[in-house]
């Protein structure tokens, strides 16, 4: 296509020049930016560089004719379309103004150099096109390609943490089979659909457990002992009375705060069993805050009922409930679960017959209360049971034995061997059961 | 609503702040009877007269030093350097003394002063014409940095830089004076100064530029869109302070990040982002961070070749964006 070539600006405040000498000849090919001629103006003598490839067809103007800016100086026949004819076609490119604010505003091209301070002629208003050009710039280095083994980036390392994916189990899309973060994020997706673990987070409350019961068994060398308690005397006493008790103290009576007043005579008769283990003393505490420990959504909360020996059976009663529903509804503080010198697990709640509880960190022993069920028992002549022998001393003759059919609670110690041994258990255990069975029916 | 042009805007502003506040004056060379360079002070001398429309002599050490002076006399100076090459004998007045008076005083001097000055390249303009220098800018505590891209922008941020009782420099790309036109609201409105903008949304790869290059950059994004590409685009608006916030924000969700700038690669705004962003979102890089700058030369070529070599061009961008993709 034929283009004129005219006098660009050449300066801010240049508005004419001389066409002091040709440097090429009509008919003769120009390349692009090869100068065409020699131009003056008042402040220097400059070249006038081709703005396109082609032929020259003819020049306008002569030499050492004076003119002004933008005046045409000669025509050249383009060979082929170059980068400029595309931007000079006119064709206004469409933005497909995907998620682009109009007030962001468009980039016009402009035909003709405008100088610093724009003082050409207004530009067109054309959308710059985008040129086909190689790609340049220092290639990417690195991806797994650099280093022998996988690498990993950061963001990788942290979602395979995060979801416990294990990296080496993953083939990678990115640069070099780089294992990239929509890898993982692919990975994790798809591992809800089919799988044969589950990962479940690690609450703190699990961790606290967790921590506990490990320095527990790791620095207290625990044995255990259980006794069975005839509670049926104490079974009655409560039917009796907990209907009265309830309206009387706006709480249920359960067997727990009986259960806690025979602990508190235990321990007051057998203070080593309300002690702890001070590496260079055994310490005996003269106070007795009991911890109750109560199963939550969340898990083993074992909240703390100060001075317990204080309190009557209702104010049991009441510390049980109260601890019991703040447990539940995550309301305990720091200092509700803090300070307890012994521990009573009510596993029967749960209907387990026997259990192996862990003495809590700083403890000399926790108690468990099993289920309360109804057994055969043999009676022998005992206390205030007046019943024959099942056998007599001689062994050769029987007598009919005396079966009943009697509430039964057993009740598991463990026990911190270092502060105590099994006769001194075996003695609270004692004082307990018969705290217990001394109830009038 | 109006199609304005970026030196429309940045000449609304000024007037509408004149206007408002008779305390705000221009001066710099040119800016009255001339009406500026660029026309952006046109039909000011005539409405505002010689006592708010000061023309200077040749001499920035003075225009700044005198604006100083000024300011800590009460009035809101606009100061204007013609070009960013000629600010460097104002240097001493505006990042050794402007700069400090706040801070030097205890908070008690104030100096509400605004430095306009347009800068950067791709007008064949040469050593003197085209320089890039918002690093030296940027580095320094004590004054704020602004360089806006759009018509909008511009407006917006020339109001909250007058308002500020702080120095400001307020950058203006000269290529973008007229060659980027965009939407203006005809009532008042400011923008908050230390904010950028999310100018594109993407989710696979993010470019944080500013200036002439962001306009470059939103090009590449859409083209990328097209080949499925991802690309969210941030504008900084603001330079010092940078907004961390929006910055950590994007790369937190993409995971990779390409800053794009025209001037220098070696000391540039682009190396203290990367650092912001090695430091804070380090857990959420999935690619090493990549600049695409201006090269390390003292001054943007003349030759047109040349000058295209040294720019950021959108095919680069696209090209950096690709490949970054790809990782």
């Amino acid at each position: 296509m034929r283009v004129t070539v005219e006098l660009p600006q050449v300066g801010e405040s240049v508005v004419e020049g001389i066409l002091a000498r040709w440097l090429k000849e009509p008919g003769q090919l120009v390349q692009l930016y090869e100068p065409l001629a020699e131009i003056v103006t008042d402040k220097v003598t400059m070249e006038l560089p081709s703005p396109v490839s082609g032929r020259i067809l003819r020049f306008l103007v002569e030499e050492g004719a004076k003119v002004p800016v933008g005046t045409p100086l000669l025509e050249i026949e383009t060979l082929s379309d170059t980068p400029c004819d595309s931007a000079l076609s006119g064709e206004e490119a469409q933005p497909t103004g995907v998620g682009v604010s109009e007030r962001v505003g468009r980039l016009l091209e402009e035909e003709r150099p405008v100088g610093p301070t724009g003082g050409g002629a207004p530009p067109e208003a054309e959308e710059t096109a985008i040129r086909r050009a190689e790609d340049e710039g220092a290639p990417m280095k690195g991806g797994a390609a650099l280093v022998e083994k996988p690498w990993y980036s950061p963001a990788v390392r942290r979602l395979a943490r995060e979801h416990g994916i294990d990296l080496e189990t993953l083939s990678g899309t990115g640069l070099g089979g780089r294992v990239t973060k929509e890898d993982v994020l692919a990975a994790i997706a798809q591992r809800g659909v089919h799988t044969e673990e589950e990962r479940v987070k690690i609450t703190p409350i699990r961790r606290l457990i967790a921590e506990n019961m490990q320095r527990s068994v790791r620095e207290i060398p625990q044995a255990w002992a259980m006794v069975e308690v005839d509670v049926t005397d104490l079974v009655l006493y409560r039917e009796r009375v907990k209907e009265d008790f309830q309206r009387r103290e706006g709480v249920k009576l359960t067997y727990l705060p009986f259960v806690l007043q025979a602990v508190v005579e235990g321990l007051k008769q057998h203070p080593r069993l309300n002690a702890r283990w001070a590496g260079e003393h055994i310490i005996l505490r003269r106070r007795i805050h009991l911890g109750i420990a109560v199963a939550t959504e969340q898990g083993l909360l074992v909240p703390v009922i100060r001075d317990a020996d204080r309190l009557s059976l209702a104010g049991l009663a009441r510390a049980v409930h109260e601890l019991t529903q703040r447990a539940r509804q995550h309301q305990l503080t720091l200092e509700d679960v803090q300070g307890a010198t012994f521990t009573v697990n009510n596993t029967g709640a749960l209907g387990v017959m026997l259990s192996r509880p862990i003495v809590p960190p700083d403890q000399a022993g926790i108690l468990t209360m099993e289920a309360i069920t109804q057994r055969v028992i043999v009676f022998t002549d005992r206390g205030s049971h007046t019943l024959p022998k099942v056998m007599d001393e001689s062994l050769s003759s029987f007598v009919a034995p005396v079966f009943s059919v009697r509430y039964c609670m057993n009740m598991c110690l463990s026990f911190d061997h270092r502060i105590l041994d099994g006769a001194e258990a075996a003695a609270f255990l004692q004082t307990v059961k018969q705290r217990l069975e001394a109830f009038s029916p | 609503m109006g199609e304005k042009s970026v030196i429309e805007a940045i000449r609304d502003a000024m007037r509408e702040e004149m206007r408002r506040d008779e305390r705000v004056i221009v001066l710099g060379e040119d800016v009255g009877a001339r009406g500026g360079v660029f026309l952006a002070t046109q039909g000011f001398l005539e409405e505002f007269g010689e006592a708010r429309v000061i023309d200077t002599p040749l001499a920035e050490a003075s225009i700044v030093g005198i604006a100083l002076g000024l300011a800590l006399k009460g009035l809101r100076p606009i100061a204007e350097i013609q070009f960013a090459d000629f600010a460097w004998p104002a240097f001493n007045q505006l990042l050794g003394e402007a700069a400090r008076a706040c801070y030097g005083s205890f908070g008690n001097v104030r100096v509400p002063l605004v430095v306009r000055i347009p800068y950067g390249g791709g007008i064949r303009g040469g050593l003197y014409h085209s320089q890039n220098m918002e690093a030296y800018f940027f580095h320094t505590p004590g004054i704020k940095v602004v360089a806006p891209a759009t018509p909008y922008d511009a407006k917006g941020l020339l109001k909250a830089a007058i308002r500020d009782d702080n120095p400001v420099v307020f950058l203006e790309h000269k290529k973008t004076y007229r060659l980027v036109r965009g939407d203006v609201p005809e009532g008042e409105y400011v923008l908050p100064l230390g904010k950028a903008e999310v100018k594109h949304e993407g989710s696979q790869v993010t470019v944080i530029s500013y200036g002439l290059v962001l306009h470059y950059c939103l090009q590449a994004a859409r083209k990328l869109a097209s080949e499925g590409i991802s690309v969210e685009v941030v504008d900084l608006r603001t330079l010092r302070p940078l907004d961390r916030e929006t910055i950590i924000g994007s790369v937190q969700k993409t995971g990779k990040v390409l800053i794009v700038h025209e001037d220098n690669k070696t000391g540039g705004i682009g190396a203290e982002v990367a650092a912001i962003l090695a430091e804070e979102a380090f857990e959420f890089l999935d690619a090493p961070i990549r600049r695409l700058c201006g090269p390390d030369v003292p001054t943007m070529p003349f030759a047109p070749p040349l000058e295209e070599a040294y720019m950021p061009t959108t095919e680069k961008i696209v090209a950096a964006l690709r490949e970054l993709a790809a990782y």
